[in-house]
């Protein structure tokens, strides 16, 4: 598959090695160059320094031919901006965004159809399952 | 007509100052305590403290009677988030974004905001009025350089248009020839009518071109 994941963070790495290893194409897009020091150099996985929310980046990225795309950036805003460019306008089959604010979520998920992911809320979430199992 | 205006910074300021002089019931809402408290200053408690892209903030704003939201921020991302909570959650009957990236413009439109303005795509077309009006591209020169032949389009509001060759005050030292209009070739006489977008053909003096390209072109307001 072609894979296109804006925001490269931690996750986004980690994502990126995991998705190498099973023989997917991976383009990642930052728009800062120094996130890209923050891999392994010789990963061979595309990297575009740009701004999601541009279009022409975008366009670079391979958006065109792309089946997946995952927009990880630190703005919600920006990642919804994202996703929606992919998914409505271009039509990418597997779009999902982060999504920070759990009310947010809510929002795009019921009136705009776009799929989220709301790490904190999943993150609390196994935190409390931890809790749950420990005996105390 | 109750106008939420999210962002104010100096576009969403002085939006909020028009609005207040038609009369409109406005609220600013912006996110930087500073900045809302030297608003509140002058402008009193339509200023509110608030971030316009939650539905909180919004909501706290009285997006729900509202009859327009109006997203004045420096981010496309943020003026896209605002006017579809807007519109989708609060059912406000009109956003209206403000763009940076001229590009958006289609993009907003295909994501459900249909009206979004960039100052961006205002300040190119001045450009490109004043440049237009700076221009008579020289083909050739004869006459050891006295004489030249140039080419120039016209534009929309140039004062030769619309009016029969025959009746235009033309300078003394040159001569029209052609229009080269939607392929066609058109020698020009005294009933010729020259058009915007027409391709008008001259030959003038070296020294009379600057008053030619004012007479077909008009004057560029600097």
């Amino acid at each position: 598959m072609k894979i296109i994941i804006v925001g490269c963070g931690r996750t986004g790495i980690y994502m990126a090695n995991e998705l190498v290893q099973k023989g997917h194409e991976v383009t990642l897009v930052d728009i800062n160059s120094a996130a890209f020091d923050k891999m392994d150099k010789n990963l061979p996985v595309r990297r575009i320094i740009g701004t999601g929310i541009d279009e022409d980046v975008l366009i670079r990225a391979g958006i065109k031919e792309a089946d997946a795309l995952f927009a990880l950036t630190k703005g919600d805003n920006t990642n919804a901006m994202i996703g929606q460019i992919a998914k409505f306008i271009y039509k990418i089959p597997k779009v999902i965004v982060r999504m920070a604010d759990y009310q947010s979520k809510q929002f795009y998920e019921e009136y705009l159809d776009l799929s989220c992911y709301c790490p904190s809320v999943i993150s609390a979430q196994n935190y409390l399952e931890f809790l749950g199992e420990t005996q105390y | 007509m109750y106008v939420v205006v999210v962002g104010g910074g100096n576009v969403g300021y002085y939006l909020t100052k028009i609005l207040l002089a038609e009369e409109y019931e406005v609220t600013l809402l912006d996110w930087n305590h500073d900045r809302v408290k030297t608003l509140r200053n002058e402008l009193g408690d339509i200023i509110m403290f608030g971030n316009g892209t939650s539905i909180h903030g919004l909501q706290e704003a009285g997006c729900r009677r509202a009859d327009v939201i109006v997203a004045t921020t420096g981010d496309d991302e943020d003026n896209l988030a605002i006017c579809q909570f807007g519109k989708k959650y609060f059912k406000i009957p009109k956003a209206i974004a403000r763009i940076t990236n001229p590009k958006n413009e289609r993009v907003f439109r295909e994501l459900g905001v249909g009206t979004a303005i960039s100052g961006t795509s205002a300040l190119a077309n001045a450009l490109k009025h004043y440049v237009a009006r700076q221009s008579l591209e020289t083909l050739l020169t004869f006459n050891h350089g006295e004489m030249v032949l140039v080419e120039t389009e016209l534009v929309e509001d140039s004062p030769v248009i619309n009016k029969k060759v025959s009746e235009l005050t033309l300078p003394g030292d040159c001569v029209l020839c052609l229009i080269l209009r939607g392929g066609q070739v058109i020698f020009i006489n005294g009933n010729s009518v020259l058009q915007p977008k027409d391709l008008v053909i001259a030959i003038s003096t070296l020294n009379g071109q600057d008053t030619l390209r004012k007479t077909l072109l008009g004057e560029a307001v600097a």
